[in-house]
């Protein structure tokens, strides 16, 4: 049987090293997979369409571009534990005087790259809920950092991070995660900052199949995937490189509000053209 | 002045041979085993090509020195050294679709770290007039940008 394949977004050459690890655990499970690299996810999901391969490691945009171009036919597979329930902060300075988002009408909101669901689409949502309306209530100052990888490249929202510290936005948006990872690494001083904001609760990556993917194929390697034990140490660097603790049966619940953002928008009318 | 050839050139030929996954490369007396091009886990494969390259380059001009040295009564007593390579396009030699640009060695930075019983002066310019003996420097400043700094051990 030829070897499932299975795209993914590469924009450091290092990641590659997490895939052949990955390719050699599905090996010794006696279910080779091949890799495919794509530069961008909207080449990647092109791919998947072309059947170039069988399954994608997706964005959550990329899952809902899939989604739309396949009318839902296309396979959901399974999510990384730490995927799920992930939400993004609105980060403003003590000292601000904003304590309330209606506060920000009329200010300068950072963000993060243009395709970001973390640092933008999803906020800008966020934002739209609550009464503060894109192109008018605000004013959107994006940091372009890595466009085409949907946000999986940090430095848009670090920048925006410094663009609060050094008083260039009044406010910037940030994943939960990087937000306690950067209070941690002091890259933002905790007694400086305040999260004014939280999004409801997202998922993030996806394994999205073809949706002529033979069903039992696809579920022969979401098993084997599963079989990734962290308490075993040759799965456990694997796992830490890939950022999990277990991998988990992916849901399409935790999209909700990329789709919302992406009818408020009309993102991608605008972003591919469609 | 003569006109023979191996008055102005030297020939150096290398045989190599593919042994599983390794390319062994034989010298005289000894063989160098090549186990990669290059290598992103840097806790991987230390025998790549570029992971020899780098040593060469740093390596070599560091013989250039001492043999310099040498010829100049003067003793390189301690010699540290550190290399930086940039390479350019990793993501087309690892097949990513998208990425089509050739890849290449863009720039290589190296410094060392010398002590001889000189004054500082002396020897940065020792160290630097010593670079124009060397096979390596010579043929890499024509192909990149490369930087070699002296600093003296004190």
């Amino acid at each position: 049987m030829n070897k499932l394949r299975i795209g993914a977004v590469i924009y450091n050459p290092k990641v590659t090293v997490i895939w052949g690890i990955i390719a050699k655990f599905f090996e010794d499970e006696q279910f080779p997979i091949e890799p495919v690299y794509y530069k961008d996810y909207k080449a990647q999901v092109d791919g998947l369409l072309a059947g170039e391969i069988d399954v994608a490691w997706n964005s959550p945009l990329a899952w809902l571009d899939t989604h739309i171009r396949t009318k839902g036919t296309a396979l959901d597979g399974s999510m990384r534990d730490t995927d799920q329930n992930r939400c993004s902060y609105l980060v403003v300075k003590n000292n601000s005087g904003i304590t309330t988002l209606a506060d920000l009408k009329g200010k300068t909101i950072g963000f993060g790259a243009i395709d970001s669901p973390q640092a933008r689409l999803i906020p800008i949502n966020h934002l739209h809920t609550h009464g503060l309306e894109f192109g008018t209530d605000y004013v959107e100052k994006r940091f372009d950092i890595g466009v085409g990888l949907h946000g999986d490249h940090v430095g848009g929202e670090l920048d925006s991070a410094m663009a609060l510290k050094h008083g260039e936005v009044d406010a910037t948006w940030m994943l939960d995660l990087n937000y306690n990872t950067w209070i941690g690494d002091g890259t933002l001083d905790e007694s400086q900052v305040t999260i004014l904001s939280k999004t409801d609760h997202f998922d993030h990556c996806i394994f999205s199949g073809h949706p002529n993917l033979e069903k039992d194929r696809f579920e022969k390697f979401i098993e084997v995937l599963h079989k990734m034990d962290y308490n075993n140490p040759d799965h456990k660097e694997m796992m830490d490189m890939e950022g999990l603790k277990q991998w988990v049966y992916g849901r399409t619940t935790g999209f909700k509000q990329i789709g919302e953002a992406n009818e408020y928008l009309h993102f991608f009318n605008d972003f591919h053209g469609e | 002045m003569n006109d023979i050839y191996e008055s102005t050139h030297y020939d150096l030929s290398l045989r190599g041979i593919l042994m599983d996954d390794t390319f062994k490369v034989y010298t005289a007396n000894d063989a160098i085993q090549v186990t990669s091009d290059v290598n992103f886990d840097i806790q991987g494969d230390a025998k790549s090509s570029l992971n020899y390259f780098a040593s060469s380059i740093m390596g070599g001009i560091a013989h250039t020195i001492i043999n310099e040295g040498k010829r100049a009564h003067l003793e390189i007593e301690e010699l540290e050294g550190k290399i930086h390579l940039t390479l350019a396009e990793p993501l087309t030699i690892l097949g990513v679709k998208g990425y089509h640009e050739p890849p290449s060695i863009k720039t290589c930075h190296i410094t060392y770290y010398v002590y001889a019983d000189t004054d500082n002066d002396s020897l940065i310019f020792f160290c630097n007039e010593a670079l124009k003996k060397s096979y390596i420097y010579h043929t890499l400043q024509q192909a990149m940008e490369l930087t070699i700094q002296f600093t003296p051990l004190v």
